[in-house]
């Protein structure tokens, strides 16, 4: 096959998966610019050549959607900074300390990481009552404070650092504080941002537990937002599609920023080398 | 500068069960410039990581100026200690760097500058204060890691095998340049290899141990003319001194020792030997024989440059220029040297 | 200087407290306590006491078609999605591979699915899949009645496809680094050597890159094992059960009908499977571990 032909082939294969992958995505936002008597025509309209983003407005808020995506932000910021510096902290003892028990408790931070949260929403579920935290925004942080999946990887990082740079910052007369701050965090900060980054996809994608502990408009995060959109009848079709472009959009942009921490922490130890 | 003595009393380290150092006694004076010399393991970086405050010693007592320091924290010793593998901080300028022990000593900022400035000119840093460290040469980091040294102005200087990391060329333009900075401040400096010759052109003593133990302190020149043992007769000169176990004088209690350079060949001497190889390094070269046949003991002769080699295969004579050691077999002690 | 030793632990002390705190009232009484809730009986009208069964309440509901059920059809999920969203992730990956103009473009559509979440992903399928209006039940003639989602034997397959869309972003993004860690000089001494480009994949790509894929096969086990919002936002679980995966059972037994104890035995079951699932991975990484799988 002459050269040229085959470079044909290969975009047409590029191209074909393109549409595949990204056409549920364009006729969401397609459908989003629609009025809502538009989108059930047949054959179905694939450019808004008169754009309506009337429906925006409503789903911001009659769908809540203003409302859902504050609770998010708020919980999203608030477990991603606490599980970065629980994670560090916890990290940074167990690396650069001693103390009795050391192991036990590494150990038993390991071992978090096979209990995944869906498997204590029930007892979870009845503390929060018991606190009176039942639809707040500390039921949709508190559990997730920590995070075994920061510390340990946080760890083998942090063990990295020659022993040597802590000798000397010893001698410079910098305490454990200081040279967590000036110096592991910084050299680190790689790391730490793939662990972010992660972590905050991760939070504002959650969906159980926060359908378990919210019941109002003003605590629901935007993925259980979206389960209240979804009720809306078929004649507001286009707010329901503005509203997931509206859940969606924030996470479009961050990963947009964030490319390279993602894939690094997506990756991290999947693949050697 | 205000220099200081520095002494280990009776200080012993076990790390479990193994003995790192086993009741250490050894004191720099002000201002002297003290090398500990030994194979790896022998216990000099452990003592040199007590003295900083870095490791606790098991028993014993350190001082600095006098003072009983074991209680205090290793930032208030006021020693600076530069490292193998240099520790400089990736992530920081050349300049912060050597600015990074003054900043958590609340010194106010214009005496910083100053200082770093001085540090940084007298080891020729200036053109390289806003690089990072990852893009400097080792000798270039290594400079830095001395400068981090030197602006803190401490009372001694604990140095960690400093020059292992450089290539042979750089490590005699270092020693030259270490020596140089000594002379200049006079600030005492305790310094750590396994390389005799750094040992030997570099340090006013040294300080000679193995495996936690310390053999002998003394001079380069002493340790040199008067090895107190076996042990630090074949880890001072080069090549090493030849030693013939007992057998050769029909008393097996006694070994002796005849450095290569105390031999002459070929003016009639007592010892027949066979040329096996000959290193002509241009200002010497290095013989190789064997004495008494086939399976003989192996003679290395060290002869001046002015002096024609044998050939190889070549029957010669040897015959003894100076001095013969003799240490005991069985205690390694040094008997007598005449 | 046992003084600076006891200031070194308090320090530590201090440094993982918070860290701890979280764990051993979310992670770890929770996990305790599920498994003593597994030993209570629930009673079927609320206000009276529930009663301590022990073990008997464990073999009653593990044995009963209400666990059976949904166990089987969280493996017929994860049989549905785990094989396909690798094999189509490894075929993007391969294709994107080579340098072209304008690929980065591709690999940025091509992972762009990471970017939405389960629930928006599900909104956007259930939306299109309506009977009555969706552009896509139109499209595959299923028009009016129940739809795909309401058919017995469609809807499991439906929700499954809906996964494999969402995660085709991942899936990618894990396939292309595997694929990029594969040395060049490898491929092209099997070039040199003759290999054709099928034989040369098969036979050097594939076995250097099956880390990956073992990875990518247990962390899809393991959050297909943890199925929930699709369930919840396509199906509710029909119909008719069709679609009830255990996670949405546990949910269904604990939120609607207020049985704790048989939730919590299932919620026991579950952590088994997922714990089993999680050491064969650790064992394969030599413990090292991945931020992949979540969320």
């Amino acid at each position: 096959m002459p050269a040229r032909v085959r470079t044909a082939l290969r975009y047409t294969v590029l191209v074909a998966i393109a549409l595949v992958v990204l056409f549920p995505i364009y006729i969401t936002v397609v459908n989003a610019l629609l009025p809502a008597e538009t989108i059930a025509r047949r054959p179905p309209t694939l450019f808004p050549l008169h754009p309506d983003w009337h429906s925006f407005s409503l789903a911001w808020s009659e769908g809540n959607l203003g409302d859902y995506l504050r609770s998010s932000v708020v919980v999203t910021f608030s477990i991603t900074l606490a599980e970065v510096t629980t994670s560090v902290l916890a990290a940074y003892a167990f690396t650069f300390l001693d103390f009795p028990f050391k192991r036990v408790l590494f150990a038993l931070c390991l071992a978090t990481l096979m209990v995944p949260a869906e498997v204590t929403i029930i007892p979870n579920y009845r503390t929060i009552q018991v606190f009176g935290w039942f639809d707040t925004y500390p039921a949709l942080i508190v559990p997730f404070l920590a995070s075994g999946l920061g510390a340990f990887p946080s760890r083998q990082s942090f063990r990295q650092l020659p022993r040597e740079l802590r000798d000397a910052s010893v001698l410079d007369g910098y305490g454990h504080w200081r040279f967590l701050a000036r110096v592991v965090v910084p050299l680190n900060r790689a790391m730490i941002g793939a662990f972010a980054v992660f972590s905050f996809l991760a939070s504002w994608n959650q969906y159980l537990w926060p359908l378990l502990v919210t019941n109002t408009a003003a605590r629901r995060t935007v993925q259980v937002g979206l389960r209240q959109l979804e009720g809306l009848n078929a004649d507001q079709q286009n707010v329901i599609f503005a509203g997931t472009v509206l859940a969606a959009l924030p996470i479009f942009l961050t990963l947009f920023i964030f490319q390279r921490q993602l894939v690094r922490g997506l990756t991290a130890g999947a693949v050697k080398g | 500068m205000e220099s200081a003595a520095v002494s280990l009393e009776a200080v012993e380290k076990r790390f479990g069960s193994t003995v790192a150092l086993s009741s250490l006694t050894l004191e720099a004076s002000a201002g002297e410039f003290l090398v500990l010399l030994g194979p790896s393991g022998c216990g000099k970086s452990t003592a040199l990581r007590i003295i900083a405050g870095l490791e606790q010693p098991t028993s014993g007592t350190v001082r600095i100026s006098g003072k009983v320091v074991n209680e205090v924290e290793p930032k208030d010793r006021d020693v600076a200690m530069v490292f193998q593998s240099y520790a400089l901080y990736p992530h920081l300028s050349v300049r912060k760097n050597i600015e990074f022990p003054l900043r958590s000593r609340r010194m106010p900022a214009e005496e910083r500058e100053l200082r770093v400035k001085e540090a940084a000119r007298s080891l020729q840093l200036e053109e390289l204060l806003e690089r990072k460290p990852g893009q400097l040469s080792g000798g270039q980091r290594q400079r830095v890691a001395l400068a981090r040294a030197i602006v803190r102005q401490p009372k001694a200087f604990l140095m960690d095998e400093p020059l292992s990391n450089l290539d042979a060329r750089l490590r005699v333009e270092m020693r030259a340049e270490l020596v140089e900075l000594h002379r200049r401040s006079r600030t005492t400096v305790l310094y750590v290899t396994h390389d005799q010759v750094e040992a030997m052109t570099m340090g006013d003593r040294v300080a000679i141990l193995r495996g936690g133990v310390l053999q002998q302190v003394g001079t380069p020149k002493q340790v040199h003319a008067r090895p107190a043992n076996l042990f630090v007769a074949s880890f001072i000169g080069s090549p090493p001194m030849n030693l013939f176990p007992g057998a050769l004088l029909d008393d097996p209690g006694v070994t002796l020792g005849v450095r290569p350079e105390h031999f002459s060949i070929g003016d009639g001497g007592p010892l027949r030997a066979v040329v096996t190889l000959v290193e002509s390094l241009g200002h010497e070269h290095h013989v190789a024989c064997r004495i008494g046949g086939a399976d003989g003991s192996l003679v290395i002769v060290r002869l001046p440059a002015a002096v024609s080699p044998p050939e190889i295969g070549q029957q010669v004579s040897l015959g003894v220029t100076d001095r013969v050691f003799r240490f005991d077999s069985e205690s390694g002690q040094l008997l007598e040297a005449t | 200087m046992r003084r600076r030793a006891v200031r070194e632990a308090a320090l530590a002390y201090a440094m993982v407290l918070p860290a701890f705190a979280a764990f051993v009232v979310f992670v770890f009484y929770p996990l305790a306590k599920t498994v003593d809730l597994g030993m209570y009986r629930v009673p079927p009208f609320p206000g009276l006491p529930s009663k301590f069964v022990g073990l008997s309440q464990y073999a009653s509901v593990l044995s009963h078609s209400q666990f059976l059920a949904p166990l089987w059809n969280s493996t017929l999920f994860v049989l549905f999605t785990v094989p396909t969203g690798i094999v189509i992730g490894l075929a993007m990956a391969v294709v994107a591979h080579r340098e072209l103009v304008g690929i980065r473009v591709f690999r940025t559509i091509f992972s762009s699915t990471i970017a939405t979440s389960v629930a928006v992903a599900s909104v956007i399928f259930f939306t299109l899949l309506d009977p009555t209006t969706g552009l896509f039940a139109y499209w595959i003639g299923q028009r009016g009645g129940t739809g795909i989602l309401g058919n017995p034997t469609w809807a499991l397959p439906a929700v499954a496809v809906v996964s494999i869309w969402q995660n085709l972003g991942f899936s990618f993004i894990l396939m292309s680094a595997a694929l990029a860690s594969v040395p060049d000089d490898l491929m092209e001494a099997a070039a040199v050597d003759g290999a054709s480009g099928s034989r040369r994949f098969f036979r050097v790509t594939v076995p250097l890159i099956s880390p990956t894929l073992f990875f990518a096969a247990i962390i899809g086990v393991i959050s297909g094992f943890q199925t929930f919002g699709q369930i919840d936002l396509l199906t509710a679980g029909g119909p008719n059960g069709h679609t009830n995966v255990l996670l949405y059972q546990i949910y269904t037994v604990f939120y609607e009908n207020a049985d704790t104890g048989t939730a919590s035995v299932m919620a026991v079951a579950l952590f088994v499977i997922l714990v089993v699932l999680t050491l064969v991975q650790f064992a394969f990484v030599h413990r090292k571990v991945f931020y992949a799988g979540e969320g």
